[in-house]
């Protein structure tokens, strides 16, 4: 019988090889359709009436103008909730033949506020309100009077940032004899519909999501949110289908940000270079809900004093969502930057003095190999320099930076479904989404290792919620999921069909396996049949078969892990007149566990690395403090980098046996974590000074250094 | 070569709007530098402005006068505060003179605004919203207090009911490539702002050309452009210029600039479309981009004056039909039936829906939209062309582009009844599933896309430059597909397909 675990390097055929993307076709071709592609016939364009003011009350609502416009077929406004929290919060929605009409439509809905004071600052600690959170261990206090460590303080700050998904948030809905069918830009298809029945009066069996592509959610995209139950209304309510999408200004705004993180930071290490006390009091704005520190001192978590206080800073701005990895690229960056000061004062090396301290985190040995492959990759020996040596004489000093991080990545909750057809083709159904990662291709990947077939011979759908469920695209947990519960599945199918195969070939089905596209003997290999061949021995009846994948169970088994490390270091150069940091080149050193796709896995970490050189040097949600009004509301002036801003990149992923033997760990999040912290500390290795906020803006740099004096 | 400096532009129409009371050109002089971090190699070619070049201004004299203001000015990097005062601009200074009220109403600003000056060569001035963004951690930045390396100059719009009209005369700024890309200005506070780039290859143009374009230039923005000293330029190019008192070149470079010359606003609906033939001089063109090599996706392809015969529009001209009054008072009314234009001129087209025939991928597609529907909104909303998609809608990110008679365009700023007549390309005419293109099988095999949402536009603007540039290297992909952005970050593999493919010469 075939056994669930996973083959070793020599019996592998597609496992942990580069293989490209099946869906590529699709793609690059324009075939592929995505929630906003989709035309459904007598489709009506829906736009959003949204708040101007940051904090207000709406006395009333009149869309008797919208109403009139031809063109116009149905109109929603909100009824409850007239307390408007921020700038873009939704209020009113109309619904009309063309995209034109509809945002004309939107225009001539009149509405009155009763505008208040809003609080959009959060960059002063002292604007809290919230009780701060305390988290200590060891004497703080203690360790920082010990006369024989010296002591380092800094100011750090990370600001507030969007997803700014390519593809904005929304979805088609339309109503169909009393069922809904939505077509949603979606990381959750499985649970999309959750509370969306209720909310639209069809029950939650009569809800059909369809998600073929989404581009891209970045961990904005579970919910189905306000939008989705006001296009289910207005659906209803036209008995047409609605297309509603954010646009762009109000998909920077209000669907979702990553929060920012302030902290003074106090850090105590012995004059030899060992960390002995961290205390930060750390303060930032998530927009008007709660708050949560994040985890500082991040990954050296055995330091022996540590403190933290958490101040919450409430504003009336759109609230926070999961952003890759949440808290941990905030917490990272306030580390690393901290402790990059801390050996710059102790004028030590800082690989030296990380390789000192990685015995205060939870994988040291992996830190140590892979900070000493880091360091081989970019040439740390010939560059490295201590702070402010970074010589020559013209304006640009060029240094190098280094972080380390974590992330967890267990695999979630998942159902996948295998046909074998008595004709040999293979059909493998999950309700997963592919959110770009190549999540289709890893399922073929593994069920077309697992029976011995060519990749083209197996056939992938999933995006639709009618299909096994299986767990949203989050918290890195996906390739842990599917590749287990299809590997469960298809091996379950295989074990059906060797039973068939095993009566014909005059064997049993332990002695059998499939390979190459054959069943045959293990111990006589001539002994073999074709797999088309042992398909038609099924008759009339196809094999279909389940494979459940259950996060604790699957790791004991070996197939999913949970916990991985991560290095990265950077290579900067820095004009000190006008400030202006250049990348030179990245080099991130990730571990995963076991590979199931070797060239999207690398594409995973290349990607996070720029979208790290973005919020380094350019990303930043600004806000005006008097309005609340976002002020760079656009792809303008909310800077992605370009093409050209990423220097060399390199990624060397961890395959050696004793990553592999842990079975699958996700990689999403981890290696968007450290680049904000390597960059910002190759910055200040190079020009001398702590630039201590993110973005590293040429403002900024230049401010630094007159600060540090260093002006040109 | 091309270099990249700052001065001052309009959005190539005007409102009917003087934005300025003085009469007479206005005049700003700008001296450029060439790019500090490849000072090692002072005489190595630069790459075209925009994307890795980064100038510094030593000497710029900007005069300029704007409409209201959304934003604040922050300067920078060793400046002092001193009271507002003609008599400080020495080596070099940012000062603001508020403008009297010119009609009454109009309010005059409250306090008068802090002057920066700077002895520090070269000074860094940013501008930028100041309020929001830039304070260090736990710096306050609340009413009236600044921090002294920062002294700030508030000026709001009159929306916010409190400045009006000023002129900024800056000796010295730092105009670099962060400073476009980065700016943390809204196209409304640039269009007022009225701030223009140049960049030119001195090596493609003569003199006689440049000095031919100059005049042009100078003309139709109403101001004279001057430059001087360039003697800390490599010898080679100042050898070859020495006497070009003159420069002046057109930049679209995307990631440098804000797309002000073609900003997509919400116009007044359905606007009376003129269509104008005589509207122009002969000759002139509006913003083409034909000349710099480098800069190959060109936006706001203008064909009205290189084919009269083609809906020949031109924005003065359609603005001047439809009339401010109009524009104005914008009686929101949709779907107008197409008789109701009715001033009797025959070349007026709209309001309301009209029919166009539109050539995509070699077909003919004959559709009926309103004159203010984008080439974009056509393919997808009526046409059920999905593959360029709605991204920014601002001519910024490149997911829209589209080829329209082989040249990258944005098509979400480009009006579907300007692009009839033309031979228009999408990703659905490069290639199929069935039969790949060699940039998308390169694409495919490099895995250079994930969501793959940016994909489309990529590999169209990716096909054309392969066409353009056969044996392109890794760094002029680098520069070349400037015009497209990506989230995910497919930029490495694509840096590979792309060279892969212009290697390989097929397309």
């Amino acid at each position: 019988m075939a056994k669930v675990d996973w083959p070793s390097k020599d019996k592998r055929t597609h496992l942990g090889k580069r293989i490209s993307r099946i869906d590529g076709p699709l793609k690059t071709t324009g075939t592929a359709k995505y929630s906003y592609d989709i035309n459904r016939p007598k489709m009506l364009w829906a736009k959003l009436v949204t708040s101007p003011y940051a904090k207000a009350e709406v006395s009333s609502i009149d869309t008797s103008a919208a109403e009139a416009l031809p063109g116009v077929k149905a109109v929603w406004k909100e009824e409850q909730n007239k307390n408007m929290q921020y700038v873009g919060q939704i209020i009113a929605a109309v619904a009309a033949e063309t995209e034109e009409i509809a945002t004309e439509a939107a225009h001539l809905v009149k509405v009155q506020y009763n505008i208040q004071d809003a609080a959009v600052s959060d960059t002063d600690a002292s604007l809290s309100k919230d009780k701060p959170t305390l988290k200590e261990g060891g004497k703080v206090d203690e360790a920082f009077a010990d006369s024989n460590s010296i002591t380092h303080s800094g100011t750090y700050g990370i600001p507030v940032i969007s997803h700014c998904c390519l593809e904005p948030h929304g979805q088609v809905t339309e109503v169909k004899d009393d069922e809904l069918y939505v077509w949603p830009s979606t990381q959750n298809v499985s649970r999309y519909t959750d509370r969306l029945g209720d909310s639209v009066g069809i029950p939650q069996n009569k809800i059909h999501v369809d998600c073929q592509h989404m581009g891209g959610g970045f961990g904005s995209k579970f919910e189905y949110d306000k939008w989705g139950v006001i296009g289910g209304l207005l659906a209803k309510q036209s008995g047409r289908p609605i297309k509603l999408m954010l646009d762009r200004d109000l998909e920077l705004m209000i669907a979702g940000n990553r929060p920012s993180a302030y902290a003074k930071i106090k850090v105590a290490a012995t004059k030899d270079g060992t960390l002995t006390a961290l205390d930060a009091e750390v303060w930032g704005t998530g927009g008007n809900g709660g708050y949560n520190p994040p985890p500082v001192p991040y990954v050296f978590t055995k330091i022996p004093n540590t403190k933290l206080v958490g101040k919450g800073i409430r504003t009336n701005r759109g609230g926070q969502r999961a952003w890759r990895a949440p808290n941990h690229p905030q917490g990272c960056f306030l580390t690393m930057s901290a402790l990059e000061d801390t050996a710059a004062a102790l004028k030590m090396d800082a690989l030296e003095f990380f390789l000192k301290n990685v015995h205060l985190t939870d994988r040291p040995d992996v830190y140590t190999e892979e900070l000493n492959i880091a360091a081989e990759l970019i040439g740390y020996k010939q560059k490295a320099h201590l702070r402010g040596q970074g010589g020559g004489d013209g304006p640009v000093k060029r240094g190098l930076g280094m972080s380390i991080h974590t992330c967890g990545g267990m695999g979630h909750p998942s159902e996948c479904e295998v046909t074998i057809n008595p004709d040999g083709s293979v059909l493998t159904r999950i309700g997963s989404q592919d959110l770009g990662v190549g999540t289709r291709t890893s399922l073929d990947i593994v069920v077309a290792e697992t029976l011995g077939l060519p990749l083209k011979a197996v056939t992938v759908e999933l995006g639709k919620n009618s299909y096994p469920q299986s767990g949203a695209s989050g918290g890195s947990t996906t390739i842990g999921g599917i590749s287990v519960s299809s590997r469960k599945a298809a091996t379950a199918a295989l074990n059906d069909l060797l039973e068939k195969v095993a009566a014909r070939a005059n064997t049993t089905a332990d002695n059998l396996e499939a390979r190459d596209g054959w069943i045959r003997q293990i111990d006589k290999p001539d002994n073999k049949m074709a797999w088309k061949e042992a398909c038609a021995l099924l008759g009339p009846t196809p094999i279909v078969q389940r494979g459940k994948s259950v996060p604790g169970e699957s790791q004991k088994e070996k197939l999913i892990d949970a916990g991985v490390g991560g290095v990265q270091m950077a290579d900067v150069s820095v004009d000190i007149e006008t400030g202006i940091v250049t990348i030179n080149e990245m080099v991130a050193v990730q571990d995963c566990g076991l590979i199931v796709n070797l060239k999207t896995a690398e594409s995973q970490v290349f990607g996070a690395l720029i979208m790290g050189i973005t919020y380094s040097l350019f990303e930043e949600a600004v806000y005006d403090h008097k309005t609340g009004r976002m002020l760079n509301a656009d792809m303008e002036f909310y800077r992605l980098a370009g093409i050209h801003d990423v220097g060399n990149l390199k990624v060397h992923m961890m395959t050696t046996d004793r990553h592999e033997s842990r079975g699958v760990i996700g990689l999403g999040e981890p290696p968007v974590i450290s680049p904000g912290a390597a960059i910002a500390n190759a910055v200040a290795n190079a020009c001398g000074v702590r630039v201590p906020q993110l973005p590293l803006t040429p403002d900024r740099v230049i401010a630094a250094l007159y600060e540090g004096g260093k002006v040109a | 070569m091309c270099f990249l400096f700052g001065g001052i532009a309009d959005r190539g129409f005007d409102f009917g709007r003087e934005m300025d009371n003085e009469k007479g050109p206005k005049k700003f002089s700008i001296m450029v530098s060439e790019d500090r971090s490849t000072q090692q190699n002072a005489d190595k070619q630069l790459p075209c402005a925009g994307n890795i070049f980064q100038p510094t201004f030593r000497k710029l004299k900007i005069r300029l006068s704007s409409a209201p203001f959304y934003h604040s000015f922050m300067t920078t990097s060793g400046l002092s505060t001193s009271p507002s005062s003609k008599a400080n601009l020495e080596s070099s200074s940012l000062e603001l003179l508020p403008r009297p009220a010119s009609k009454p109403g109009d309010t005059q600003i409250s306090s008068t605004p802090e002057v920066c000056t700077s002895t520090a060569h070269p000074s860094a001035v940013s501008f930028h919203p100041a309020t929001p963004w830039s304070p260090l951690p736990g710096q306050r930045l609340g009413e009236g207090e600044l921090s002294p390396r920062r002294p700030l100059i508030q000026i709001e719009n009159q929306k916010s009911k409190i400045e009006n009209d000023f002129q900024v005369e800056a000796d010295q700024l730092a105009v670099s490539n962060f400073l476009l890309r980065d700016a943390r200005f809204t196209p409304d506070f640039l269009r007022d702002f009225k701030i223009f780039y140049f960049c030119f290859d001195p090596e493609i143009q003569s003199e006689k050309r440049t000095e031919k374009k100059l005049r042009k230039v100078e003309k139709k923005l109403r101001f004279s452009v001057q430059t001087e000293n360039f003697s800390h330029l490599p010898t080679t190019y100042v050898k070859k210029h020495e006497n070009q008192k003159f420069r002046e070149a057109e930049l679209f470079h995307p990631q440098s600039l804000p797309r002000i010359f073609r900003p997509r606003i919400p116009l007044p609906p359905s606007p009376a479309f003129v269509a104008s033939a005589n509207s122009e001089e002969p000759g002139r063109s509006e913003r083409t981009m034909t000349d710099c090599p480098r800069c190959f996706n060109e936006r706001n392809v203008r064909m009205s004056n290189r084919n009269q015969n083609s809906s020949g529009v031109s924005r003065r001209g359609f603005l001047k039909g439809v009339g401010l009054g109009t524009a104005a008072t914008g009686v929101l009314t949709a779907v107008r039936p197409v008789a109701e234009a009715a001033t009797g001129d025959p070349n007026l087209k709209g309001p309301g829906e009209i029919p166009i025939s539109l050539k995509i991928n070699g077909q003919t597609k004959k559709v009926s939209v309103e004159p203010r529907v984008t080439l974009l909104d056509t393919l997808r909303n009526r046409l059920d062309i999905t593959g360029p998609k709605k991204v920014c809608d601002r001519a910024t990110c490149g997911a829209c582009t589209v080829l329209v008679d082989g040249k990258p365009t944005y098509s979400c700023t480009l009006l579907a009844v300007e692009a009839e007549g033309h031979d228009i390309t999408t990703v659905e005419g490069i290639g199929t599933p069935d039969k790949l293109s060699a940039v998308q099988k390169a694409f495919i095999e490099n895995d250079a896309q994930q969501c793959g949402f940016c994909t489309p536009g990529f590999v169209t603007a990716a096909t054309a430059f392969v066409r353009q540039h056969p044996n392109a290297s890794v760094d002029d992909v680098r520069k070349g597909l400037g015009g497209n952005l990506c989230r995910c970050g497919t930029y490495a593999g694509m840096l590979l397909a792309v060279s892969d493919a212009a290697k390989k010469g097929a397309v």
